[in-house]
C-alpha cells in the first residue's frame, strides 16, 4: 500500500465532508457550491489516480453523468417555487429562519438548492475529465 | 374542442400502440385510434361545414407580432384530413399484417401516426408558419419512413435525397411564405385571401409564386424534382402507400389549392402550372412505361397523376377545380390500393418483377379481385370514381384554346391506362405461354397472407365502385371543398353518365390509344434505368457542397491549438485595439491606491520568473509546474486584495488542471518544440500583443466609467435583498441566476464534447 493509497482512504472522505460545509456555509462566508464542487472533484480525482475500488468501478463512469444530470435537474427544481406561486421566474424563495441546536441559525431557500445544483454539475464535469484523461492515459500504458 | 378532440384521439396512439402490441394478441387494433379519428373528424366536422359553420381555434403564440396557431375547418382542409385518417387507418390495419414479425414494428407504427398527425395539422392550419411546421414535420417523418431500413446504404442515401429535396423546396417555401405575409399584410389564410389584390399586383409577385411553387413542385414531385419520388419507393409498401401516393405527395397539391385564392388567376401561374404539369404526366408517365418493377411503375404513374392535377389547378375554372378534386380522391382510393396489392404480392412471392408474375388469382383470390377493382378506377372506366375522375378532367381541358393541351391528356390518360392494365391485370389473370420457370409458379406462401393484408386493399377498392356509381355520396363534400377555394364557384353536377359528348369521345379514344400501348410495351421496357439527370446534378450538386466543406474544414480546422489560439488572440488584439486606442490614446499612468507591499513584490517577481521559465524550457512537465506557480501566485494576489472567493477558485482550478496535465502530458506534443517558445518571432509578438493590450486596458479601466458601476449596488443589496453577506455567492446564486444556469448548462455540454473526444482518442489507440 502506498503512501497515496493509504492517504486517500482518509483524505477523500474527509474532503468531500469539507465540501460540502463550504457549499453550505457559501451564502454567508467564502465558499459555495462552485467552490464546494471542486473541492469534491479533488477528492473524486485523489480516487481515481488511486484506482477505483473494484466494487464501484462498473458505476464509475455513469457516476460523472449521473451527477451532470442531476444536477442541472436541481437547478431547473429550483425555479419551481417560483413558477408555482405566480412570483417572477427564478424568483429566490426563502422559509421562515429556524434554530438548530449545531447549525445555529438556518435558513434555506432556493439559492441554496441552486447551488447544489451547482455543486453536482461541477464535480460531474471535473470527474467527467479525469474519467476520460485517466482512462486515456491507462490505455497507452496496457498497449 | 373539433381539433381538440381529433388530435388528442391520434396523440393517444402513442400509448395505445405500444400497449396493444405488448397485451393484445388482436394487432389489427392498432389502427383504431386512427378509425376514430376520422369518424370523430367527420361526424363533428361535416354537420358545421354543411351548415356553413366555421370552426376555427386560435391559440396565442407570438401575438404581438401576429403570430398565432390558428386552426379552420376548411372544405377542402377536412377532404384531405378525411383521406388522411381514412386511408391512414386502412394502411395501419394493413401494415400490422405486413410488418408481422418485423422488431421495428412499433417504430414504424409510431412513425406512422406522428406522420398522421403532421398531416391533420396542415389540412387545418389557417396559420402560413404553423403550416410551415407541419410541412417540415411531414418531410422529416417522410426521411425517417424512406430510410426505415438504415442498414441499407441505398435506403439511407435515398431518404436524404427525399429529405434534401423536400427540405430545400421547404426552405424556399418559407422564403415566399414570409414575404406573402410582408406584402399581404397577414400571417392567415383567410386574411390573405381578402388582400389577394395586394399581393398579386405587387412588384414582388413573381419572386413569391416562385419560392411558393418551389415548395409545393419539390414536395409533389413535379418536373424536374420528380426523381426522388421512384427512389423514394425502398421504403416498406405500407409507407409507399401512405406518404409516396395517398398523402404526403398531395401536400404540395393542397398548398396550391390554398393558394390558387391567394396568388392563382394570373397569367404566370397559369402558364406555370400547366405547363409543368403537363410535363410531369408525360414524364411520369414515360418513366412507367420503362420499368418492370410492379412498385416503380406505380411510383410513374403516381407523378403523371400529379401532374395532372397540378395542370388542373393551373387551368383554375370551376370545373377545373372540380376535376382536381375528383382527381385527388379518386386517386387517393385507388393508387393506395394498388400499392398495398403490390406488397402483399411482393412478400408471397418474393419478387415485384412484372415478368414473373402470373396467373396469381389462383392463389389470392381477395387480393385479385381487389386489383381489379382498383386497377379499373385507375385506368378510368365506367362505373368507377377514376371514370367520372377523367370525364370532368376532359369537360375542364376542352374550352382551352390550345389543342396541344387536349393531346398531351389524351397521351398522358392513355399512358396511365396500359400501365393500369400492367400491374392489376397481368399479374392476376395473364397466364404464363412460355411456361417459363417463374416465381409465381412456386410462391413462397401457397394463399392469402394475413387477412388484414387483403381487406384493406379491397375496401378502398370498392369505395372507388360505390363513389363511382353513387358519386352523391361524396359530392358534397366535393362541392364544399371546391367552394372553399372559389367561393363564387358555379358548382356542376357529379354525375356518372351525361350523354355522349365530346368527353366520352375523348376517353373511348383514349383507351384505344391505352390498349395500343399496353401491348407495345414490352419493347418499352428497359433492362436498367439510366440515371435521369435530375439525379445526376443532384448527385453532382451534392457532391461539390461536400467537397466545399471538406476543404473548408481542413483550412479552418486544423487541429493545433497554438493556431486556434493564434486566431482567437489576433482577432481580440485588433478588435479591441481598433475601437479603443483611438479614444483612449496608448499612454498609461499609474494611478491607484492600491499599495505594493514587500509581499506583492516578492509574489510578482516569483511569477515573472515562471512567466520567462515557462518560454525557455523544453520540458513540458517543467512548463506545466511553472504554469501552477503563476496560478498559484494569482490566487495569493486575490487573497490579499481581499477576494477570498477568487482566490480559492482559483488556487482549486489550479490544482486540478495540474493534475488533468499530468495525465495527458506525454500525448501534448507541440510541433516545434526545437525551438524555445521566446525565440520563436511569430509567437513572440502574438503574445507581446495581446499582453500589452491587456495592460494597457487594465491601467485604463480605472479611468474610464461609462455608467455608474453596478457592482456597489450589489453589495448594498445583498444582505436585505438576498439574504447573504458574501457577495460573491449572492450574485451567482440569486442576483445573476440566469447566467450561472447558463454556464452550468456550457460546462454539462462541455462534459458530453470531453467524453467523446476521449472515446475516440481511446478508440484511435487501441
Amino acid at each position: 500500500m502506498t503512501l497515496i493509497s493509504s492517504s486517500t482512504r482518509v483524505i477523500a472522505p474527509l474532503l468531500i465532508l469539507l465540501s460540502l460545509v463550504i457549499l453550505y456555509r457559501g451564502h454567508n462566508l467564502p465558499g459555495g457550491g462552485f467552490i464546494g464542487g471542486l473541492t469534491a472533484a479533488a477528492a473524486m480525482m485523489l480516487i481515481t489516480l488511486n484506482g477505483v475500488p473494484s466494487k464501484f468501478e462498473k458505476h464509475w463512469n455513469n457516476l460523472s453523468l449521473v451527477l451532470i444530470g442531476s444536477g442541472l435537474v436541481t437547478l431547473f427544481c429550483s425555479f419551481l417555487p417560483s413558477l408555482m406561486t405566480g412570483a417572477a421566474f427564478m424568483e429566490a424563495m426563502w422559509l421562515p429562519t429556524v434554530y438548530l441546536p449545531i447549525l445555529g441559525k438556518v435558513k434555506l431557500g432556493t439559492p441554496l438548492i441552486f447551488d447544489i445544483g451547482i455543486y453536482l454539475a461541477v464535480i460531474g464535469f471535473s470527474i467527467k475529465c479525469a474519467n476520460v484523461f485517466h482512462a486515456n492515459s491507462s490505455s497507452e500504458t496496457d498497449h | 374542442m373539433f381539433f381538440a378532440l381529433t388530435f388528442s384521439i391520434l396523440a393517444s396512439a402513442f400509448l395505445l400502440v405500444p400497449l396493444i402490441k405488448k397485451f393484445s394478441g388482436a394487432r389489427v387494433l392498432v389502427s383504431l385510434p386512427a378509425g376514430l379519428a376520422f369518424f370523430a373528424f367527420l361526424f363533428m366536422g361535416w354537420p358545421s361545414l354543411r351548415s356553413g359553420e366555421v370552426i376555427t381555434h386560435t391559440l396565442e403564440w407570438f401575438p404581438s407580432m401576429g403570430i398565432n396557431l390558428d386552426f379552420q375547418l376548411t372544405g377542402m382542409g377536412f377532404v384531405l384530413g378525411l383521406l388522411v385518417m381514412g386511408i391512414g387507418a386502412l394502411i395501419m390495419s394493413y401494415a400490422s399484417g405486413y410488418m408481422k414479425g418485423d422488431a421495428k414494428e412499433t417504430r414504424l407504427y409510431l412513425l406512422l401516426y406522428s406522420f398522421m398527425v403532421a398531416m391533420v395539422g396542415l389540412a387545418v392550419s389557417n396559420n402560413l408558419l404553423l403550416f410551415f411546421i407541419f410541412w417540415e414535420l411531414t418531410s422529416i417523418i417522410s426521411y425517417l419512413l424512406v430510410g426505415f431500413k438504415h442498414e441499407y446504404e441505398t435506403s439511407r442515401k435515398n431518404a436524404l435525397q427525399a429529405l434534401l429535396i423536400t427540405g430545400g423546396g421547404g426552405i424556399a417555401m418559407l422564403i415566399g411564405l414570409v414575404m406573402l405575409s410582408h406584402v399581404g399584410g397577414a400571417w392567415t389564410f383567410t386574411e390573405l385571401t381578402a388582400n389577394a389584390h395586394l399581393i398579386t399586383e405587387s412588384a414582388l409577385y413573381p419572386y413569391i409564386l416562385t419560392l411558393v411553387l418551389l415548395g409545393a413542385f419539390t414536395k409533389s414531385a413535379q418536373f424536374p424534382f420528380h426523381f426522388w419520388l421512384p427512389n423514394a419507393m425502398g421504403a416498406p409498401t405500407p409507407v409507399s402507400a401512405y406518404l409516396h401516393s395517398a398523402t404526403m405527395v398531395k401536400a404540395g397539391i393542397f398548398l396550391m389549392f390554398v393558394m390558387t385564392p391567394i396568388l392563382g388567376g394570373t397569367e404566370l401561374w397559369k402558364t406555370t402550372l400547366i405547363t409543368t404539369g403537363s410535363i410531369t404526366l408525360l414524364v411520369g408517365g414515360w418513366f412507367g412505361l420503362t420499368q418492370k418493377d410492379l412498385k416503380a411503375i406505380l411510383a410513374g404513374t403516381t407523378i403523371s397523376v400529379l401532374g395532372l392535377i397540378t395542370f388542373l389547378i393551373g387551368i383554375g375554372s370551376d370545373k377545373a377545380i372540380l376535376a382536381a378534386i375528383l382527381v385527388m380522391v379518386a386517386h387517393a382510393l385507388y393508387k393506395a390500393s394498388l400499392f398495398m396489392m403490390v406488397g402483399a404480392v411482393d412478400l408471397a412471392t418474393g419478387t415485384r418483377n412484372i415478368n414473373e408474375l402470373r396467373g396469381l388469382k389462383k392463389w389470392m383470390p381477395l387480393t385479385a379481385t381487389a386489383a381489379l377493382l382498383a386497377g379499373l378506377s385507375k385506368m378510368g372506366l365506367p362505373p368507377f370514381y377514376g371514370f367520372i375522375a377523367k370525364e370532368y378532367l376532359y369537360k375542364a381541358a376542352i374550352p382551352l384554346p390550345m389543342e396541344w393541351i387536349q393531346a398531351v391528356l389524351v397521351l398522358g390518360n392513355a399512358i396511365i391506362l396500359a400501365l393500369a392494365i400492367k400491374v392489376s391485370i397481368i399479374p392476376f389473370f395473364a397466364k404464363d405461354k412460355e411456361k417459363q420457370e417463374s416465381a409465381s409458379d412456386n410462391p413462397l406462401h401457397k394463399n392469402e397472407l394475413d387477412w388484414t393484408m387483403s381487406v384493406s386493399p379491397f375496401v378502398l377498392a370498392i369505395l372507388g365502385v360505390l363513389f363511382g356509381a353513387f358519386p352523391n355520396l361524396i359530392t358534397p363534400m366535393v362541392h364544399t371543398a371546391v367552394h372553399s377555394i372559389t367561393p363564387e364557384a358555379n358548382l356542376y353536377a357529379v354525375k356518372l353518365w351525361s350523354g355522349v359528348n365530346w368527353p366520352l369521345i375523348l376517353s373511348i379514344f383514349t383507351v384505344g390509344l391505352g390498349l395500343a400501348l399496353f401491348f407495345s410495351s414490352r419493347w418499352l421496357e428497359k433492362k436498367e434505368t439510366p440515371k435521369s439527370w435530375g439525379v445526376v446534378i443532384y448527385e453532382r450538386l451534392l457532391e461539390a457542397v461536400l467537397c466545399l466543406f471538406k476543404k473548408t474544414t481542413r483550412v479552418v480546422q486544423s487541429g493545433y491549438l497554438q493556431n486556434y489560439l493564434a486566431v482567437i488572440l489576433i482577432a481580440t488584439v485588433a478588435l479591441v485595439a481598433w475601437k479603443s486606442i483611438p479614444t483612449m490614446g496608448l499612454w498609461v499612468s499609474y494611478e491607484s491606491n492600491l499599495t505594493l507591499t514587500p509581499i506583492i513584490i516578492i509574489t510578482a517577481v516569483i511569477m515573472l520568473i515562471s512567466a520567462f521559465w515557462i518560454c525557455i524550457t523544453k520540458s513540458k512537465l517543467n512548463s506545466i509546474i511553472a504554469l501552477g506557480v503563476i496560478g498559484a501566485g494569482v490566487a495569493l494576489l486575490f487573497a490579499y486584495y481581499s477576494a477570498p472567493d477568487l482566490a480559492i477558485t482559483q488556487l482549486l482550478v489550479e490544482s486540478l488542471i495540474v493534475v488533468m496535465f499530468a495525465w495527458v502530458i506525454k500525448d501534448i506534443k507541440p510541433h516545434n518544440l526545437s525551438t524555445p517558445l521566446l525565440l520563436n518571432s511569430w509567437y513572440l509578438i502574438i503574445s507581446a500583443s495581446f499582453s500589452l493590450l491587456i495592460f494597457t486596458l487594465v491601467m485604463k479601466s480605472k479611468l474610464v466609467n461609462l455608467a455608474p458601476a453596478i457592482s456597489q449596488k450589489m453589495v448594498e443589496m445583498s444582505y436585505p435583498e438576498g439574504f447573504g453577506s458574501n457577495v460573491v455567492n449572492v450574485t451567482l446564486v440569486d442576483f445573476r441566476a440566469l447566467d450561472t444556469w447558463g454556464e452550468a448548462t456550457v460546462i454539462s455540454i462541455a462534459a458530453i464534447g470531453v467524453w467523446i473526444l476521449g472515446k475516440n482518442l481511446i478508440s484511435k489507440k487501441s
